[in-house]
């Protein structure tokens, strides 16, 4: 578009040399991304080794966002105290209740398990690990941790935080890894009902609410009711709580995650190796990146 | 003119705030809060209105430290940006001559085009991204967010159109 009493502007930038410099800065860029699509765990590695030059900065950035929850928190638990005492009261009424039958039926249990000889579940070795570098968006769902190859971390190490599972590692670096969120588009983890033998999968879509999708008939699965790993597929091993299932408005079937890394500053990785391969019969799991 | 390079430096310092999302207090986001491209709204209201303070070099650059840092494909939107910023240049002689609500229309339909063009990349190349839902969120975030844009740079930074007089006094720099 060139106007003929102004001179400047558009015709400026029309000048070949110009066009093309622009031409080639877009085409470097598409190679850069064909390059990260074709080559993507090299690509990811380098992505790594470049974010850890920058970790001293990412903590700066946290700042800003620590001083509002700090600031929200301290406001809401002023107001909040006396209410959330009186629940706690009576949530502490009702778990004593619960306690009790608890430990009567973990007697039952060990009795049963001695009964049957079973084999209890594997204790996991877990390494604590700082969140540096909180990168949720609306397209990626995924965190920096501050525990890399040196500290043992290895690619398809499950994270686990305060009670619940949080996601697994992607890309290790020498000093940072990064995990994929449950609530990552590209994250799915083979869950069970613990009580009914409903399993299914736990899907992201990069909502905070993650899909429950599930091979078996919809019947036994009612909102309220704990989801935790099953074990298929390997890579997360059986038990790991997840989160309670939900439905929305929609009638859609959803997972509250356990852990929402709201005021996390520290996770749980757990050694834990990939175990078996995929049989036929499992729920397909995909490990998408 | 040494005020063209000090408007340089500040379209790059804003533009990396935006790249190390300093604005954004992420970890209080939730899918509720829709994000805003507050990166594309600097560049495109600078762009129309001063071409010369923004070299694509810059807008190529934070967009793929945006990228990198934020762990998305790098390069896809990079390249998207850097496209619609050469568009937007382009239109900038045209818009000029007319309304705001024009140019506003003109730069949330580039950033829609962009957006779904990438998001159709990502699907073709099973590459997981944001549900419809969330990007549509995000769009109307950004269409929204640009009259703002537009009246802070221009209040805080003076980012007007140029005159004639400007623009002839300022070729020998852009060339």
């Amino acid at each position: 578009m060139i106007i003929q009493d102004e001179p400047g502007e558009a015709a400026v930038y029309n000048t070949p040399l110009r066009r093309f410099l622009a031409i080639l800065l877009i085409a470097l860029l598409i190679a850069i991304f064909v390059f990260w699509r074709v080559e993507n765990d090299r690509a990811e590695r380098l992505r790594m080794r470049f974010v850890e030059h920058f970790v001293p900065g990412l903590e700066l950035r946290q700042v800003p966002a620590r001083l509002v929850a700090d600031l929200s928190d301290a406001m809401s638990g002023y107001f909040a105290t006396r209410r959330r005492l009186q629940s706690l009261e009576s949530e502490v009424r009702a778990l004593r209740a619960w306690r009790e039958r608890a430990e009567r039926l973990e007697y039952e249990n060990a009795q049963l398990q001695r009964l049957v000889d079973l084999r209890s579940l594997p204790r996991h070795a877990t390494v604590a690990a700082k969140i540096l570098f909180d990168t949720r968006s609306h397209s990626r769902q995924s965190i920096l941790i501050g525990l890399g190859r040196d500290q043992g971390a290895k690619e398809g190490y499950p994270v686990l935080g305060k009670v619940g599972l949080i996601g697994r590692i992607l890309t290790a670096g020498n000093e940072v890894s990064r995990v994929i969120l449950l609530s990552d588009a590209g994250s799915k983890v083979p869950v069970m009902l613990p009580n009914s033998g409903v399993s299914g999968l736990v899907a992201g879509d990069n909502s905070s609410e993650p899909r429950f999708e599930f091979a078996s008939d919809i019947g036994p699965v009612r909102p309220g009711q704990r989801v935790v790993t099953s074990g298929k597929g390997g890579v997360y091993p059986s038990g790991l709580l997840v989160g309670t299932v939900i439905r929305r408005a929609d009638g859609s079937l959803r997972i509250l995650p356990a852990e929402t890394l709201a005021q996390a500053d520290y996770v749980r990785v757990i050694k834990h190796q990939r175990t078996e391969q995929l049989d036929d019969d499992d729920v397909p799991l995909i490990v998408a990146k | 003119m040494a005020s063209v390079w000090i408007r340089r430096l500040t379209v790059s310092v804003l533009l990396l705030i935006c790249a190390t999302g300093l604005p954004m207090p992420r970890p209080l986001m939730t899918d509720f809060l829709p994000q805003p491209n507050l990166a594309y709204c600097i560049v495109a209201a600078w762009i129309v209105r001063r071409p010369e303070c923004v070299p694509l070099s810059i807008v190529a650059i934070t967009a793929l430290l945006e990228e990198t840092l934020l762990l998305t494909p790098p390069g896809l939107w990079s390249a998207a940006m850097v496209l619609s910023a050469l568009f937007l240049r382009d239109s900038g002689a045209m818009i000029k001559r007319t309304t705001f609500v024009l140019e506003w229309g003109l730069v949330s339909i580039t950033f829609l085009v962009a957006s779904v063009v990438c998001a159709l990349l990502k699907l073709a190349l099973f590459i997981p991204s944001a549900s419809l839902q969330l990007m549509s969120l995000d769009v109307m975030a950004t269409v929204a967010a640009y009259p703002l844009v537009v009246l802070v740079s221009n209040q805080l930074f003076g980012v007007r159109h140029m005159t004639a007089t400007e623009s002839r006094l300022l070729e020998p720099i852009a060339r």
